[in-house]
């Protein structure tokens, strides 16, 4: 095979050697290009390895290296860096889409060829550029004001159009469309994810061997021909691995999560589960030790469904000792007579009504009122169950972490939603104190809930320890599908009855959650199918009764919106149905029944999420006005009728809510410093995933000290350097770590202004901040720079370093609520749908950095549009997951947006809230299952009671398919 | 692994590369191969790039389309028919329309064939190359869909169709980039006569429908229609949908195209 190719990259000729099979890509990052990346294994599908060809966009890991011989090639990284941006990088951040940007500065390739090819593109246009790159984040929407702005700039040297609205007239920073601190780096491609901080080293190779059964015993594993092999360090097994269990969500301790597993454990529970992690200098190396692991095992029958699981002698999927670090029965013991001791313990921080012997990994219940009278009252009652299904996170970036150890302690750089509970779990495992863990979160490629939960870093942590060697571990796209967190597939039951005139009499709901074979977020998840769902109705008489059954399909945990999704399309479309059953309009339902300010929340006290739940009246509430504004903008009541008979045309929409953090739960800090030249840093302990929660910390800074952007620099994430933060789950981000930004930054303040009033001999309340960075005396007009104040300070006789730290924990919250409507065209004849109208209305406070906010709702609707039509993992009848890569899988790229997008954040203030901000991205994954299915049976007929809502489920509704 | 790549300058070249190397295949765009999950054992590979196939011509017996001409190309292409263009874009992706050949899309006859039901609506000839051969062959794609024993024909080195032919399409997948279910298509000649029926059905391959073409032609109602096709059509269950989804599908959607065609809006 030819050893050379000669081609020109980014203008330079060049000739380079290749290997035999290498991949076009490999070649182009071997030669510095690292921002080109793999995102789907060679599949052709994510784009995040596009690069011109010859001046045509083409997938560098379709191509072998030797074919490039002669090409021309331009790599993303050539338009230029994160200090020279390009016309198109910039508008790109200015538009709100540089989120989590894993494949970012090919977008910025893509949207650069474009114009050079069509000066002023159609939408059309457009979107053909983009067809080939899935973006998750942000979705596809704000693509379109991208290049806009790139055209408005380079015709007139500035922006016409306005990237957002801007919020909060009185400040300057904070509501405003001022782009993203992190953005330049991570458009221009330059070094920001864990496999960039690599550099030169070549570090050591983990390979995970899998279980290839659902449910098995591991009799006997056997690994010593596997540890003779050269080059291999260690090998881990359920044999060898710490005897200590634990659980891999992320969640603040005392966990609500039994902790059923260790790092490896004696009965493998899916398909792919952990049996043996190999440790060597490469991966070949490894995967040929891991062929020598001699494993017998005693094949189980496994159990997949609810259905399955809650049958009358079911097989077990835990049947090991069952232990409480608090709250034991009483009968534990007798309980325990029945445990198989190698099964695996199962330990519970606290009670979760747990029954492992009927494969009740939680339980909750509770209710308010009586709803049997009030069904009794009812004129109409209706009992209805929805199905949701397995649904992936998909980020582009998979997970990935870098351990090492340096000066005697364990490293690892990881791309995590909650650095400090990695540093936990990885304590626990490892038997280090914390202090000997540094936890370096890096940009993330995006996470959506999968990493807040600690699926790798626990045994990548522990290998490194233990061998002494440098690991780098990357999930592939396959690992990602199938040995990471989904969504939970639930049935939830509604029976609702309501008077003729529409009124509510009484709700139950019944939440069936499938947990998969651990139990990560198995009480929290389900629970918040009701606790963000059922506060949204102003009903006397409500029930729920969550159930989580433990089954062998894939791990399933923490992905944006939670549980909400699920209960929101089980509640909002069976209000539908009621209604349609009543022959009433549903929006006048809607408004007879929601919530309003002031309303006394009775139903949250058994919500609490494994303790009791804080009762309070409704705060500020943009409900209705979201019902009417997104009512008018879709005209509800007009019926749509198409050119083509063959179309039918239907509106729906839901109510939706979600929370702002966990409070009483949560907790957030932060600290800052006055740098010598006047300019300033702040820790943050936050974990931004690339939703701009820097960015606001760096607003807040500016907004505060009156000075530009670029003269506050942010960290954030790390273990070492930044305080304690919960992390970056239940929407916490701007409520919780914001507001400790704000409090570090006002504390900073205090001690600038107490000192200032010294060095100036003047009265401290005299004193005000102001740009371009000094304290001015409003009394006598005297004015002192920051750097003179901090070097003053730092000077011989001066009184020491300013710093600020601030804090924040809350009982409150400052809950968002909103309505999404869709509307849809059916084709009666093939089941095909098309989202044409899609209008998110949601209240968000003031949203710190508006361009991202609204990028994030965008982004959240069409991941909830994606599982409501397209996706869903499907397992065989022996637990393989055989969808498990992006084309069989499902996700919608940009044919699939909508083609009328709006999203509309209604600026209604909350008290709770010191920066008057409500959270915004995890409320947008709730309405789109329910409005949908309403637009479906408005268009059709139809109700479909189940994710994925397919053409053929339409079809077979409509009694179009016979057996 | 792949351990061979060769980059003939010609047909000949091109054949004799594959005669010598065992396990060898031909490269064209690479969006097959070269993918995760192509299910095909590539030992060496012969790239057909420089060999000269990337043409597109108008002659007396029809449009003559290369083997290597790329998804993009025919797009761009005044010459080629609106019919073919509408299969084209089925392919949503435009990176992979920029690699992707008419040649290699056919050369697969995947059952989720972006092209070959259109092709074969086009009554599209192809013309083969085979090492040692002194002339090239011309093969209906009928001919290749009834045997598919018979595609090992050598190097594909264009397609030939009848532009005037008035050819409709549809492909059925959830998601653009989705494997697609089924994928149909209908063809008459410029007179209206002269009726193609093919699909591509995932799981179950190419179909070619002559009995209900022929149907059709004839002036025959749906009810004959759904009767005469449903004992010509395979269907299976798989990821993409049940078999009798698919034969809903494909029984509907065919007389759909149908009604358009009566309706002369093909």
């Amino acid at each position: 095979m030819k050893n050379n190719i000669t081609a020109t990259i980014n203008g330079q000729k060049m000739t380079v050697e290749v290997k035999p099979g290498q991949t076009l890509r490999e070649l182009l990052v071997g030669l510095g290009h690292f921002c080109l990346r793999n995102s789907d294994d060679g599949e052709g599908f994510c784009g995040s390895d596009t690069i011109l060809l010859d001046d045509k966009p083409v997938y560098s890991n379709l191509m072998l290296a030797v074919q490039a011989d002669g090409a021309t090639i331009r790599t993303p990284d050539s338009l230029g860096d994160s200090r020279h941006l390009s016309i198109v990088q910039q508008a790109m951040i200015d538009a709100g889409v540089v989120q989590s940007a894993y494949n970012a500065p090919e977008v910025a390739l893509l949207l650069t060829w474009l114009l050079e090819h069509h000066p002023n593109p159609t939408k059309g246009q457009i979107r053909d550029a983009l067809s080939g790159i899935f973006i998750r984040d942000a979705g596809y929407e704000l693509y379109y004001t991208a290049v806009r702005l790139a055209v408005e700039r380079r015709d007139a040297g500035s922006y016409k159009t306005a990237a957002a609205p801007s919020f909060k007239k009185e400040d300057t920073y904070i509501g405003k469309p001022m782009g993203k601190i992190d953005g330049p780096v991570l458009v221009s491609g330059e070094r920001a994810f864990v496999e960039d901080q690599l550099g030169g080293d070549k570090p050591w190779s983990l390979y995970l061997l899998g279980s290839p059964y659902a449910s098995a015993m591991i009799e006997s594993i056997d690994s010593t021909e596997a540890e003779k092999v050269p080059g291999v360090a260690a090998v881990i097994t359920a044999a060898n691995c710490p005897d200590i269990y634990y659980m891999q969500a992320g969640q603040g301790n005392p966990e609500p999560s039994p902790h059923d597993r260790r790092l490896f454990n004696w009965h493998v529970r899916f398909v792919g589960d952990r049996v043996a992690a190999v440790v060597a200098q490469d991966m070949e190396t490894a995967k040929k030790a891991a062929s020598l692991v001699k494993v017998k095992y005693r094949v189980l029958k496994p159990v997949f469904t609810v259905e399955e699981a809650m049958a009358p002698g079911a097989p077990l999927v835990h049947n090991g000792i069952v232990r409480y670090r608090s709250g034991a029965p009483s009968d534990l013991d007798e309980y325990n007579k029945s445990a198989d001791p190698k099964d695996g313990d199962v330990i519970y921080q606290f009670p979760l009504h747990g029954d492992i012997h009927h494969n009740i990994a939680a339980q909750a219940h509770g209710q308010i009122g009586d709803v049997e009278k009030g069904f009794a009252e009812a004129d109409c009652v209706i009992e209805r169950t929805y199905q949701t299904s397995q649904v992936q996170c998909t980020p582009l970036e998979p997970h990935t972490c870098y351990a090492f150890i340096k000066d005697g302690r364990l490293t690892i750089h990881d791309s995590t939603q909650v650095p400090w509970h990695v540093r936990r779990i990885v304590a626990w495992i490892t038997g280090l104190p914390e202090n000997k863990i540094h936890i370096i979160k890096d940009r993330v490629g995006g996470g959506y809930g999968s990493k807040q939960d600690i699926l790798i870093e626990d045994l990548v942590g522990y290998a490194c320890w233990i061998t002494g060697k440098p690991i780098f571990y990357q999930h592939s796209r396959h690992d990602e599908f199938t040995n990471c967190s989904t969504r939970h597939p639930m049935r939830v039951t509604v029976k609702m009855g309501a008077k003729k005139d529409g009124t509510i009499t009484a709700i139950w709901m019944d939440n069936r959650a499938n947990t998969g074979p651990y139990g990560n977020h198995a009480l929290t998840v389900p629970m918040n199918a009701c606790s963000k769902t059922l506060p949204l109705m102003a009903v006397p008489n409500m029930k729920f009764d969550v159930t989580t059954y433990y089954t062998n399909i894939p791990p399933t945990g923490a992905y944006q919106g939670y549980g909400t999704p699920k209960g929101s399309y089980g509640l909002m479309t069976c209000m539908a149905e009621l209604a349609d059953k009543l022959g009433i309009d549903y929006m006048e339902m809607a408004r007879k029944n929601h919530v309003y300010t002031g309303y006394r929340l009775d139903i949250l006290a058994g919500l609490g999420e494994g303790r009791a739940g804080n009762v309070v009246p409704v705060g500020s509430c943009g409900l209705r006005e979201a019902l009417e504004t997104g009512g008018k903008m879709i005209e509800w009541g007009r019926k749509e009728v198409s050119d083509d008979p063959d179309w039918k045309i239907g509106k729906g929409f839901a109510m939706i809510q979600q929370g702002s953090g966990l409070p009483g739960l949560d907790q957030a800090n932060a600290w800052c410093k006055l740098l010598t030249d006047g300019t300033f840093e702040i820790f943050s302990g936050g974990a931004d995933l690339g939703t701009g929660l820097d960015t606001i910390s760096a607003k807040i800074m500016s907004e505060t000290f009156c000075v530009p952007l670029d003269h506050v620099t942010v960290t954030s994430g790390d273990t070492d350097s930044c305080v304690f933060d919960t992390g970056a789950y239940a929407s916490s981000g701007t409520f919780f770590s914001g507001n400790a930004s704000l409090l570090a930054a006002h504390d900073l303040k205090d001690a600038m202004l107490k000192e200032a009033a010294y060095q100036m001999q003047e009265e401290e309340g005299d004193l005000i901040l102001r740009a371009p960075g000094e304290v001015y005396s409003t009394k006598t007009g005297k004015s002192l720079s920051y750097a003179k104040l901090s070097h003053d300070t730092l000077s011989g006789t001066g009184h020491g370093q300013l710093i600020g730290h601030g804090g924040f924990s809350t009982n409150g919250s400052a809950v968002p609520y909103g309505a999404h409507f869709a509307q849809v065209a059916v084709n009666v004849r093939t089941g095909e749908v098309k989202v044409q109208k899609f209008y998110a209305v949601q209240d968000c406070g003031t949203p710190i950095n508006p361009e991202y906010a609204i990028g994030q709702v965008f982004g959240a609707c069409q991941k909830s549009i994606g599982h409501s039509l397209y996706e869903g993992m499907i397992l065989d009848k022996d637990g393989v997951c055989v969808n498990a890569d992006m084309t069989d899988y499902g996700v919608p790229m940009v044919w699939e947006a909508p083609d009328d997008f709006k999203v509309v954040l209604l600026d209604v203030k909350d008290e709770t809230s010191p920066l008057g901000a409500k959270s915004i991205s995890e409320i947008s994954c709730n309405g789109a299952a329910p409005a949908i299915a309403i637009a479906i049976h408005d268009a059709c007929g139809a109700w479909i009671r189940s994710w994925p809502f397919t053409p053929e489920k339409i079809l077979r509704a409509m009694g179009k398919i016979k057996e | 692994m792949v351990n061979g790549y060769w980059k003939p300058e010609t047909v000949d070249e091109a054949l004799a590369l594959k005669a010598g190397h065992k396990g060898s295949r031909f490269l064209a765009g690479g969006t097959e191969l070269e993918r995760l999950g192509c299910g095909v054992e590539v030992k060496g590979l012969i790239d057909l790039k420089d060999v000269g196939l990337d043409g597109i011509r108008s002659e007396r017996d029809g449009l003559h389309v290369g083997g290597m001409v790329a998804f993009t190309q025919a797009l761009e292409s005044d010459l080629v028919p609106e019919g073919l263009k509408e299969a084209l874009l089925f392919m949503g992706s435009m990176p992979k329309r920029n690699m992707a050949t008419i040649g290699g899309n056919v050369m697969r006859h995947g059952s989720d064939s972006y092209l070959v039901p259109t092709l074969a609506a086009y009554h599209a000839r192809l013309v083969f190359a085979a090492h040692g051969a002194t002339k090239e062959k011309a093969v209906e794609l009928e001919h290749l869909i009834r045997h598919p024993a018979d595609w090992e024909q050598g190097l594909l080195k264009e397609i030939i169709l009848d532009p005037r032919r008035r050819v409709s399409s549809h492909r059925f997948a959830v998601t653009t980039e989705s494997h697609a279910a089924v994928t149909l298509s209908l063809g008459c000649g410029a007179d209206g006569g002269d009726l193609r029926m093919a699909a591509a059905i995932r799981g179950s391959g190419i179909q070619l429908f002559t009995k209900s073409q022929e149907l059709v032609a004839g002036g025959a109602g749906r009810k004959a229609f759904h009767e005469t096709l449903l004992g010509e059509l395979e269907t299976t269950d798989d990821l993409t949908g049940s078999a009798e989804y698919k034969r809903y599908l494909v029984e509907e959607g065919l007389w759909m195209l149908v009604e358009a065609m009566r309706r002369n809006h093909v």
